[in-house]
């Protein structure tokens, strides 16, 4: 097993949203989890340590943000 | 040729959209142990379940298919196997076989004959995927994303095997198994909505690989390639016109464009 571990921010606030991990290379869901509101941390437990890409997604709240995607993620 | 989701199920409270049907035992969504994010299916000790297309209908694939699911095992303590079944044309079957006493994941091609495909162990989340194709009678099969088994034969026919449709069964004494994020795929496209677009990169059209997924909880829906003459693409979606959906666009390995919030035609 290995982890991915990114920061969340929104506007350069910590947020709490959801975030996909996917493993680069079928594309498949490899896991998610909600970023921590205080410290915007979104750490995501995968099976490989293959390059990944996670996507965080806006919430239903406030002002309206497309989804962001960060690639070339080595979990570790 | 593409291939269209006919069944997808997470078991989630909020996204379920498959459904399944109960053949024997005890089969029932489960928060004991799940993927993400809530629930999972649970198939206890000597019971049955399988999976139709959502529309219902019994339709051949005209050549590919693909079925992938998530299972996890409580314990190893069976000498029974867990097995899936699946049949793609009513002549041919792909199973797999989880065997306790030994910890391999094994193919059939007959009633007793078996082939190693990769170890397992109880207590994690297996990914199985399983792609083949009619004209070639044969497979591919991935477990955690990892092609251990290429272009094998499948299995003769089973009377009273299931057709166009998968089971999961467990065996006496099995430990329970839970299963989830369950995909159908095949070549079939009737019923399903899509999303088309263009992709263009300074100026000029690109072929780039293009995946679209639910909103709701992650999965992969579709994924193709986009045109390299004129950027078109089209990416199946799933279910209604309300489900929303975010598509991506790999560029290369470190940059991906992400549209959100898109549903279907």
């Amino acid at each position: 097993m290995a982890t991915i571990a990114e920061y969340i921010t929104e506007e350069g606030s910590a947020v709490a949203r959801t975030v996909f991990a996917f493993k680069h290379s079928d594309g498949v869901l490899a896991g998610s989890v909600t970023s921590d509101a205080g410290t915007g941390e979104a750490s995501i437990t995968v099976a490989t340590t293959d390059k990944h890409y996670i996507v965080a997604l806006d919430d239903e709240s406030g002002s309206n943000y497309n989804a962001v995607c960060k690639a070339d993620i080595t979990p570790t | 040729m593409a291939l269209y989701p006919k069944h997808i199920d997470a078991f989630d409270s909020y996204s379920q959209t498959g459904g399944y049907t109960t053949t024997s035992g005890t089969v029932a969504t489960s928060t004991t142990q799940y993927f993400t994010p809530d629930n999972s299916l649970k198939i206890s000790n000597y019971s049955g379940v399988k999976f139709d297309f959502d529309d219902g209908s019994v339709t051949d694939p005209t050549d590919e298919w693909a079925y992938e699911f998530k299972v996890y095992f409580e314990s190893s303590t069976s000498t029974n196997d867990f097995f899936v079944q699946f049949v793609p044309t009513g002549n041919r079957i792909s199973q797999l076989n989880f065997d306790h006493a030994d910890g391999k994941i094994r193919y059939a091609t007959a009633a007793s004959t078996f082939y190693d495909v990769a170890d397992f162990s109880s207590g994690e989340w297996i990914t199985i995927r399983v792609e083949g194709t009619i004209s070639g009678d044969t497979q591919d099969i991935y477990v955690n994303g990892t092609l251990e088994s290429n272009d094998v034969d499948l299995r003769e026919y089973v009377t009273g095997g299931l057709d166009c449709a998968i089971s999961f069964n467990t065996g006496a004494g099995n430990p329970n198994v839970y299963i989830d994020h369950f995909y159908l795929y095949t070549d079939i496209s009737t019923g399903t909505e899509t999303v088309s677009g263009v992709i263009q990169n300074a100026g000029s059209y690109a072929a780039y690989t293009v995946r679209s997924y639910r909103r709701s909880d992650g999965m992969l829906v579709d994924e193709t390639t986009s045109s390299g003459v004129d950027g078109t693409y089209t990416l199946s979606l799933i279910g209604n016109s309300t489900e929303e959906h975010f598509l991506i666009a790999i560029k290369d390995a470190d940059e991906i464009d992400v549209i959100d919030r898109v549903v279907g035609d």
